[in-house]
């Protein structure tokens, strides 16, 4: 059965919690090669991660007024 | 809400079998609306009473229904009104008050709006160390529903697992996969529009 990108991205995101079984990687892999959107979400959805732990790990950036 | 003393002495003009039913429909629509007995229990006890105290007004059993039912749909709106105002109890909410809502990135059949389809990012690694882009992704935090965003925090700051989060939270396993995947579908729609977007402008 052919996921759609709902499914799909559903998949990848618990695929950061859990291990993906045989057969959610293999209609994953299936479906991320013929969809250029969820191929783009699958390289992007680590780096929410790493952009979460940078804005815990920032300093303060109120003091300076500049970016916020 | 006041104490009713004696139900049941208003009760006198109607029929008693008659009450016994619209009771039963009562209670049933009361359970389904408010996910609580004892709740609809008390709802539909002060609504029937109080709508039978004027119940010599009403000609044919039909109009006297529809009157007790209009009295119970008020009466389960204030409770309804009232909970919101109350610290949130989990075992009360249903699934999608849970969750949060979906963001509205797929269409009918699971595709991918063209809107909200995911672009490439160019250069992640330089804006993963840009204030500016801090600056953004901490606003988009900001605008996930609250049980997304303290969810996904706990998840990749924290770095708890999933049976960590659902003993914190009192959530079930499929409850914070779903939690993860909208915020992260947010998270992810949000940085596009007012980062990645503006970037290539």
């Amino acid at each position: 059965m052919m996921l759609d990108c709902h499914d799909a991205t559903f998949l990848m995101s618990q695929g950061r919690e859990r291990e993906l079984t045989f057969s959610e990687r293999m209609k994953l892999r299936l479906h991320v090669g013929m969809c250029r959107g969820c191929a783009n979400f699958e390289k992007q959805l680590p780096l929410l991660g790493t952009a979460a732990r940078q804005l815990a790990a920032a300093p303060d950036r109120k003091p300076d007024g500049q970016d916020v | 809400m006041e104490q009713l003393t004696q139900p049941h002495s208003d009760f006198a003009s109607a029929d008693p079998v008659f009450i016994a039913r619209v009771r039963e429909d009562m209670l049933r629509f009361a359970r389904q609306q408010l996910g609580n007995d004892d709740e609809a229990e008390d709802a539909v006890q002060e609504a029937l009473a109080g709508a039978l105290k004027n119940s010599d007004n009403f000609r044919g059993e039909a109009a006297l229904k529809t009157w007790i039912i209009a009295i119970l749909k008020n009466k389960i709106a204030d409770i309804l009104r009232q909970r919101q105002r109350r610290p949130i109890n989990a075992s009360q909410l249903t699934t999608e008050e849970l969750d949060g809502p979906l963001p509205a990135v797929f269409d009918q059949k699971g595709m991918w709006r063209d809107a909200t389809r995911p672009a490439r990012w160019e250069d992640p690694e330089a804006d993963l160390h840009s204030r500016q882009f801090l600056a953004v992704f901490d606003a988009c935090l900001g605008r996930l529903p609250p049980q997304q965003g303290r969810v996904f925090l706990m998840r990749e700051v924290v770095e708890l697992d999933t049976p960590e989060i659902c003993s914190e939270l009192g959530l079930s396993v499929s409850n914070v996969h779903v939690i993860l995947h909208r915020a992260r579908l947010g998270l992810r729609a949000c940085l596009q529009v007012h980062w990645l977007q503006e970037e290539a402008r």
